[in-house]
C-alpha cells in the first residue's frame, strides 16, 4: 500500500524532491488506489496529514476552525479515527480572520485542515482510512521543503571587491553612487566587466553590450514606491543589513505592540518583518549554520537601497530617500530545518492577505525532464498532474494571484514569479511552470542561456542568471554574514549564480512596474500586468548560435549547443524600460476610413514575439462609436486592418509564449499575453501622421 | 433734422462696432489666455479615449503634439499656431514645421476654468475632440520601445 511516490519541494532551484509522478498517475488513472488520496506518504512528516473536506462539512468544521487547540473535527468517522490513533490536534491549513474571511472561503480554502496524530500511527493506514469517509475530498500526505545543492551549482563568495584594480568604469551609466555598482552586468552590461575565463572552456563568447534588463533609462521614469511589496519567500531576508535595511517592509502594529500577541489581528504573532514558516514564529533569521544567503541575495536583487553609497543597486531599491519598494521576508528555510507543505502554503496565504504585490520564489521541484535522475525524484511535467499531486500549493497560489496587493494598489491581485529550475532541463520545472505563474529561465553575460537553466515548455521569459565561467559572470548582491560565505570583517556582498538569481531580476522589474504605475495612478488586473511584463521583452534569438564546453574539477565533461535552445526562452529578455513605457498608456493608431494598415505586432509584444503563437484578435468598441474595424488574417507577425467608418475602437490581440498548447495537456500550458492598442479612424488625417 | 439724425445714427453704429470688436478681441485673447497650456485629449467622438495624446500651446503661438504610438514611442510634432475670431467662436488654425497645416481648423472652447478644450472640426462640426489639463510628458528621453535596447548579435 505505500507508494513510492512523494513529492518534497525542492528548492533554490538547486533542489529536487522524491517523487514517482508517473506511477502515481498511471495508478491514479487505473483507479488502483484511492483517488482521494495525491500524493505518496514515503519522507513524510510522521503523525501528520492534510485533508481537504467536502463543502457539505463546512457547517460542522466552523466550530473547531474558530476553537482553539481542537483536536476534533465534528465529523463522526473522522474523529473516530482520530479517537483510535491518538489524534491530538485538528487546525485549519489557512489562517481566518475577520479581514480575510470571504476571499479564504471563496477560494475553498477554509476547507482544507492539518491532522495530527500519534507518530507510531501507519500514516498510510491512517490515509486510507480518511479517504474512505464520504466527507473527505482528498488526503495529503505532509512533506517538507529540503535543500539539495546542485553539484555544479557556484556558492555565494565573498569577493573583496574594493581591492579589484578595474574599479573605474568612467563611462557607466548608472545614476547612483552605489560603490559596487559597477558589477551589475545584470543591470548595466558595457561588455567590458565579465570578462571571459577562458581556461578550459570552449567556444565561449565575450560580454554583450546590452545583456541585462535596461534599467538604467527606465530609472528615469520611477526608481521604485515604498508602497509596492515584494514578499521573498526563500531563506531569511538580513533585515538589519546596511544596503536593504530601509526598504524591509514593517508591518508597525506589531513592531509597536506586546510580544506574543498578534497586534493587528492578522492570525500572526510578533510578525515584524514577515514571518518564519520553518519556525512558525515572527523571529527572521538568516545566519544560521548550513544557511546560503539566498534571501538576502535575492532581497538584494530586488530593492538593495540606491543612491547610499555603499554596496550595491536594487532594481526598485528607490533613490535613497526611503523609496524604495518593500521587502517582506517570508522564511521557508532556516538553517537545517525546512517548512512543511503546509507552512510554505500558509507562506503564500500570508503575503496576499498583508499586501504583497509580488511572490517572489526562487525554488521548485525538479524538471520533470531532468537527466540522470530517477524518476522519483522528479517534479509534474504538467499542470494536470501540478494540480492532481500538489493541489494544496496550486491553491495557495491562485489565492495569491487572486487576492494579493492592495485595494488602492495599481494591481487588482498579485503576480506570482518563479525560478525556471537549474536541471539544464528542456521542460520548466514547477511550481515555476504552472500557468498562472511566470517562470524565469537565464542567461549568462554573452546573453546565450545560462549553462544550467531550464527551458522550453513553461518558460515565460529570461533574464540574466550569472554565470561562472565568467570572471565577475555571476550576480553581485547583498549576502548575510554566514561563516564560511562572508569572512569576517569583510563586506557582506557576494556572487551567485541561478535562475534563482533571474527570478529576481523579473520580480524587481515589475515591482518597479508596479510604482511606476502607481506614481501614474493607474491600476490593472492582476492577468493584464502580466502581459505588460511578458511583452517588455528583447529577442534572445540571434544570440542562440554555437555552443560551449567545458569540463569540471572532477574531470567531468560538458557541452551545449545554443541551437538546442530557439524558440525555448519564452517571450525573449526582460526590458525594465519597455515595461515602464507600456504602463505610460495606450498606444494609438490614426487610421483614415476606408484604408488598409499593415500592423506590426512586435511594436506591442517585444522583439521575443518570432518564438510565440498568434491566438486571437479581438476588437471593442461604443455601440454609438464603433469604427468598424475589420482585422485581416494573422502573418508573419503582421495584422492588417481597416475601418469602415469614423469612429473609436481598440483592439486586443492575444498570442501565447511559454511553448506547448492550449489543447495538449502533456506539457506545461503556455501562457497567454494581450496587448491593446486603439485605433482612431478619420476621414481625413494628417500626412505626417500628426493628431490635428 | 434728418442729417443730424443720420450722423447720430452713423456714429452710434460705429461706436456699437467699435464696442463688438473691442469685445471679440478681448474674448478672443481671454480664450488664447486660457488655450496656453498642455491638454491631453480625454474624448474623441464622444467616446471616452485611454491614449496618451497630449497637446501644449505656448504663449508665443508655437505648439506641440506628443502622441504615444506603435512601439510605445512617443510621436513628436512641432508647428506655429494662430487664433482667429469667426463670428462669435473662436478658430484655431495651425502649421507643422515641415510645411504641412493642419488637416482642419477648429473651433474651440475652453471653460473659464481651464478644465476642459473642446476642439470641432470646422470641417465636419460633428467631429469633436476633448481634452483635459495634463502634463507634458518627458518626450526626449528615449528612443523608445522598438530600440529602447541598442544589442547587436556579435
Amino acid at each position: 500500500m505505500k507508494r513510492v511516490f512523494n513529492i518534497i519541494f525542492a528548492t533554490l532551484l538547486l533542489s529536487a524532491c522524491t517523487a514517482d509522478l508517473e506511477e502515481q498517475r498511471v495508478s491514479v488513472a487505473n483507479g488502483s488506489i484511492n483517488d482521494k488520496i495525491v500524493n505518496g506518504s514515503e519522507g513524510s512528516v510522521e503523525g501528520s496529514l492534510l485533508v481537504r473536506f467536502e463543502t457539505s462539512a463546512e457547517s460542522r468544521l466552523a466550530e473547531c476552525a474558530t476553537r482553539s487547540g481542537a483536536t476534533r473535527t465534528g465529523i463522526g468517522g473522522v474523529d473516530a479515527l482520530l479517537d483510535e490513533v491518538g489524534g491530538y490536534s485538528v487546525e485549519p491549513v489557512f489562517v481566518v480572520t475577520e479581514r480575510n474571511r470571504e476571499k479564504v472561503y471563496a477560494a475553498g480554502l477554509h476547507l482544507w485542515y492539518e491532522l495530527h496524530f500519534d507518530k507510531t500511527s501507519d500514516v498510510d493506514a491512517v490515509a486510507a482510512k480518511l479517504a474512505g469517509e464520504a466527507e473527505v475530498n482528498r488526503v495529503q500526505f505532509v512533506h517538507r521543503v529540503y535543500r539539495v545543492d546542485s553539484p555544479k551549482a557556484v556558492g555565494c563568495s565573498e569577493v573583496e571587491l574594493s581591492a579589484d584594480t578595474r574599479a573605474t568604469n568612467t563611462t557607466d551609466r548608472i545614476p547612483f553612487n552605489d560603490v559596487y555598482s559597477r558589477y551589475q552586468w545584470g543591470f548595466n552590461n558595457l561588455g567590458i566587466r565579465s570578462e571571459v575565463k577562458k581556461k578550459s572552456v570552449e567556444g565561449q563568447e565575450s560580454s554583450v553590450v546590452g545583456a541585462d534588463i535596461n534599467v538604467v533609462p527606465a530609472w528615469k521614469l520611477c526608481k521604485g514606491d515604498p508602497s509596492i511589496v515584494v514578499a521573498i519567500v526563500d531563506e531569511g531576508v538580513m533585515n538589519t543589513h546596511e544596503d536593504l535595511a530601509a526598504n524591509i517592509w514593517v508591518n508597525y502594529a506589531e513592531l509597536s505592540g506586546k510580544t506574543g500577541v498578534d497586534d493587528d489581528g492578522n492570525g500572526y504573532k510578533d510578525d515584524i518583518y514577515g514571518f518564519n514558516f520553518c519556525h512558525m514564529n515572527g523571529t527572521i533569521s538568516w545566519d544560521k549554520k548550513r544557511d546560503q544567503g539566498h534571501g538576502t541575495h535575492v532581497a538584494g536583487i530586488v530593492a538593495a537601497v540606491n543612491n547610499n553609497g555603499i554596496g550595491v543597486c536594487g532594481i526598485a531599491g528607490g533613490s535613497g530617500n526611503s523609496d524604495g519598494v518593500r521587502l517582506m521576508s517570508l522564511q521557508i528555510f532556516s538553517g537545517s530545518d525546512n517548512a512543511t507543505t503546509s507552512n510554505v502554503v500558509r507562506a503564500m496565504q500570508y503575503a496576499a492577505d498583508n499586501g504583497a504585490h509580488v511572490l517572489q520564489c526562487s525554488w521548485g521541484y525538479l524538471s520533470a525532464e531532468t537527466e540522470g535522475v530517477s524518476s522519483i525524484n522528479l517534479g509534474p511535467a504538467n499542470d494536470r498532474s501540478y494540480k492532481q499531486l500538489c493541489g494544496l500549493e496550486a491553491n495557495a497560489i491562485d489565492y495569491f494571484i487572486k487576492n494579493g496587493g492592495t485595494a488602492d494598489g495599481p494591481i487588482d491581485g498579485g503576480l506570482a514569479i518563479f525560478a525556471a529550475g537549474n536541471d539544464e532541463a528542456p521542460l520548466t520545472c514547477y511550481p515555476a511552470a504552472y500557468e498562472p505563474c511566470v517562470a524565469v529561465a537565464a542567461f549568462n553575460p554573452s546573453l546565450r542561456p545560462a549553462y544550467y537553466t531550464d527551458y522550453g515548455p513553461g518558460t515565460d521569459i529570461c533574464a540574466p542568471g550569472g554565470e561562472s565561467l565568467y570572471d565577475y559572470g555571476d550576480i553581485l548582491s547583498t549576502v548575510p554574514p554566514v561563516e564560511g560565505l562572508v569572512a569576517k570583517g569583510t563586506k557582506c556582498y557576494g556572487l551567485q549564480q541561478g535562475t534563482s538569481q533571474a527570478c529576481p531580476h523579473v520580480s524587481g522589474v515589475a515591482a518597479l512596474g508596479l510604482s511606476y504605475a502607481k506614481q501614474l495612478g493607474k491600476r490593472y488586473t492582476a492577468k493584464e500586468f502580466r502581459s505588460l511584463l511578458l511583452s517588455a521583452t528583447n529577442d534572445i534569438e540571434p544570440y542562440l548560435t554555437g555552443g560551449i564546453a567545458f569540463s569540471d574539477i572532477y574531470g567531468n565533461y560538458y557541452s551545449y549547443n545554443y541551437e538546442d535552445y530557439k524558440g525555448k526562452m519564452g517571450a525573449g529578455y526582460i526590458d525594465a524600460y519597455k515595461l515602464l513605457l507600456q504602463v505610460e498608456g495606450t498606444p494609438f493608431k490614426v487610421v483614415k476610413v476606408g484604408e488598409e494598415v499593415e500592423v506590426d505586432l512586435s511594436l506591442y509584444f517585444g522583439d521575443g514575439l518570432a518564438n510565440a503563437q498568434f491566438l486571437r484578435t479581438e476588437i471593442s468598441a461604443d455601440e454609438n462609436t464603433d469604427a468598424e474595424v475589420s482585422v485581416g488574417e494573422y502573418s508573419d507577425g503582421k495584422i492588417k486592418l481597416s475601418c469602415a467608418k469614423r469612429g473609436v475602437a481598440t483592439i486586443s490581440v492575444t498570442m501565447l509564449v511559454g511553448g506547448g498548447s492550449l489543447s495538449d495537456g502533456t506539457k506545461p500550458y503556455p501562457t497567454e499575453v494581450t496587448r491593446k492598442f486603439v485605433v482612431i479612424a478619420k476621414e481625413r488625417a494628417s500626412a505626417n501622421g500628426g493628431w490635428l | 433734422m434728418n442729417k443730424m439724425k443720420k450722423y447720430l445714427l452713423c456714429i452710434l453704429g460705429m461706436l456699437s462696432a467699435l464696442v463688438s470688436i473691442t469685445s471679440c478681441q478681448e474674448t478672443n485673447e481671454i480664450e488664447k489666455l486660457y488655450l496656453t497650456r498642455c491638454w491631453q485629449l480625454s474624448s474623441v467622438y464622444g467616446t471616452a479615449a485611454d491614449v496618451n495624446l497630449y497637446v501644449d500651446f505656448d504663449e508665443d503661438g508655437e505648439f506641440v503634439i506628443c502622441q504615444l504610438t506603435d512601439g510605445y514611442t512617443y510621436a513628436v510634432f512641432k508647428g506655429t499656431y494662430t487664433t482667429t475670431v469667426d463670428g462669435d467662436k473662436s478658430v484655431l488654425s495651425g502649421v507643422y514645421d515641415d510645411g504641412t497645416p493642419w488637416v482642419s481648423d477648429y473651433t474651440y472652447v475652453v471653460d473659464s476654468t481651464r478644465r476642459e478644450l473642446i476642439l470641432e472640426s470646422v470641417d465636419s462640426p460633428s467631429v469633436t475632440s476633448v481634452y483635459v489639463p495634463a502634463e507634458m510628458p518627458d518626450y526626449t528621453r528615449g528612443v523608445g520601445f522598438a530600440s529602447a535596447n541598442i544589442v547587436k548579435p556579435l
